[in-house]
């Protein structure tokens, strides 16, 4: 597939997670995410709360627009939240289900690491923002992201920006963090997670075989029961929202090397 | 501290006002991304050649950027430091990989608790933020027990910046600054937990128009200690109502990051130029 058919297939796999009973967010640099709650308000989950940027509370923004943190993001909100005072305590309360994550290293039980790679010429990258905040407090971690190879899906992250499921089975939860990675949404495949907390291979994008997933993760993934499943591709009907919700195409930004 | 005079003007220059920040200094920075950095007196800053500075604030675009393009910073606390679709920043890259800048990253959270314990006179602020991950060797962050219930915390020690600048709408000669809309991010937060507070303002006005809407006073005249007045001071990050960010000016610094030469240049002109 194409990169821009690449882009709306994920898209419309991250809105097929979304139901309208949540209450999701999104940070930074986050334009997949976006184009999937404004494909899944208009269609399978049309009651989802958004509150965009973290900022503005069931916005009425029409089209992507650059900064995801934007006060663009934020139009026709119903409300606006002081970040110190009123989004902080309603995550620490538990009020907002669903956050989505990316980073440059996911391992195998879906921790996060957007701050350094180790090696003999170290790279610093751009921190992580609040993910590390999120991923402890907001039970619902959707991953996404645009460069399924070895250099990103390593067995284990170099540094622990955001937390999944730590270093074993029942980790998360002595720490007393809520719920945890649920998802995992790539240019390959879509995945999630076994009871213990390890990545496992949910289905596969139309023309992807398994071979070459498993020679471009770097860790061995789980299986699901029977036949793996081949990821749905968007409507017709899908298309056309995605490309009205994002006619200046910042979600192919996304697959820029 | 003992506040500052509220009856005598607070007004000086943008020079004057930089000149005040020693180097060395741990500056709070307000500002997110590209909302609200009170970008003309980092320029200034720059302008006067301020060095080892300690840059706080909690998610930054080009707040971070200039004053280590500058060479103004030394050591930057934050938890990002992105342009988004713009980019990331190759300039704020370049200088921690090659050991030039000492960066204390901190998750969003973890770092506003800091902020916020010195801010309400606290020695540390708990969270459960950032459990299990490598952030809580930053310093200033320690897991503890919780005395209630036996949970695992995380204490974030105070952090009080020497000065802190922030950018606002107006404020009166005597300190009372007010902004229009929603206060949305951390700049009061970043503001009363220092030392000494720079406030950069589009506008000066009569005490009688800070009286005539004192719901919009979100720092009273006691709480600062310097009032610039800045026009256009965040350019090229917004300032809304007022003015929109400026990409193609953020787009040009990005594009200039990857070459040193490229970014004094950059620096040169926007340090020469009024704001626009």
């Amino acid at each position: 597939m194409s990169d821009p058919a690449i882009a709306d297939l994920m898209v419309c796999a991250l809105a097929d997670c979304l139901t309208s009973d949540e209450v999701c967010t999104n940070g930074a640099a986050s334009f997949l995410p976006v184009a999937a709650i404004g494909l899944a308000r208009r269609t399978g989950a049309p009651a989802l709360t958004h509150i965009g940027g973290a900022v503005g509370v069931d916005p009425r923004w029409q089209e992507l627009s650059g900064s995801t943190v934007g006060p663009a993001y934020w139009e026709g909100a119903a409300a606006l939240l002081n970040h110190p005072h009123e989004f902080w305590p309603f995550v620490g309360a538990g009020r907002i289900t669903t956050i989505f994550h990316r980073a440059a290293q996911i391992d195998a039980r879906g921790n996060l690491n957007n701050s350094e790679i180790h090696g003999e010429r170290p790279v610093r990258l751009p921190g992580g923002a609040a993910m590390g905040d999120t991923a402890a407090l907001i039970p619902r971690v959707l991953i996404w992201s645009t460069t399924h190879d070895r250099r990103t899906f390593v067995d284990r992250v170099d540094y622990r920006t955001c937390p999944g499921y730590l270093d074993r089975p029942g980790q998360r939860e002595a720490l007393g963090m809520p719920g945890g990675p649920d998802r995992v949404v790539t240019d390959l495949a879509t995945m999630d997670f076994t009871p213990e907390g390890r990545m496992r291979l949910r289905s596969l994008h139309p023309g992807v075989d398994l071979a070459t997933v498993e020679e471009r993760t770097g860790f061995e993934l789980a299986m699901p029961p029977g036949e793996v499943p081949t990821t749905r591709e968007p409507t017709p009907a899908e298309s056309d929202l995605i490309a009205a919700l994002d006619p200046a195409g910042y979600r192919f930004g996304e697959f820029r090397a | 501290m003992s506040g500052p005079d509220a009856s005598r003007s607070k007004l000086v220059s943008i020079e004057e006002a930089a000149a005040s920040v020693p180097d060395g200094a741990v500056l709070g920075v307000g500002g997110v991304m590209d909302q609200m950095v009170p970008a003309r007196f980092l320029l200034a800053l720059a302008g006067r050649g301020a060095r080892d500075l300690h840059a706080v604030t909690v998610a930054a675009s080009l707040s971070v950027d200039l004053l280590v393009g500058a060479g103004c910073a030394t050591q930057v606390s934050c938890a990002i430091v992105s342009f988004e679709d713009l980019g990331t920043s190759r300039l704020f890259r370049r200088r921690v990989e090659a050991g030039e800048l000492r960066f204390h990253e901190y998750s969003e959270l973890t770092l506003l608790n800091r902020l916020s314990a010195a801010m309400n006179g606290l020695p540390f602020l708990p969270t459960r933020a950032a459990l299990g991950t490598d952030i809580l060797a930053t310093e200033g962050l320690m897991e503890f027990e919780c005395p209630f219930t036996g949970a695992p915390l995380v204490a974030c020690s105070a952090l009080a910046p020497d000065v802190s600048v922030i950018h606002a709408h107006r404020a009166d000669a005597a300190g009372n600054v007010q902004l229009d809309g929603k206060h949305i991010w951390h700049d009061l937060v970043i503001a009363k937990a220092a030392g000494r507070l720079i406030v950069t303002v589009e506008e000066v006005v009569a005490e009688a128009e800070i009286r005539a809407a004192p719901e919009r006073t979100v720092l009273p005249a006691f709480a600062v200690d310097a009032v610039v007045e800045a026009p256009r001071g965040a350019w090229p990050t917004t300032c809304r109502p007022r003015y929109e960010a400026d990409r193609e000016a953020l787009r040009a610094w990005v594009d200039a990051g990857a070459d040193d030469a490229a970014v004094a240049q950059l620096l040169g002109r926007w340090t020469a130029e009024p704001a626009r």
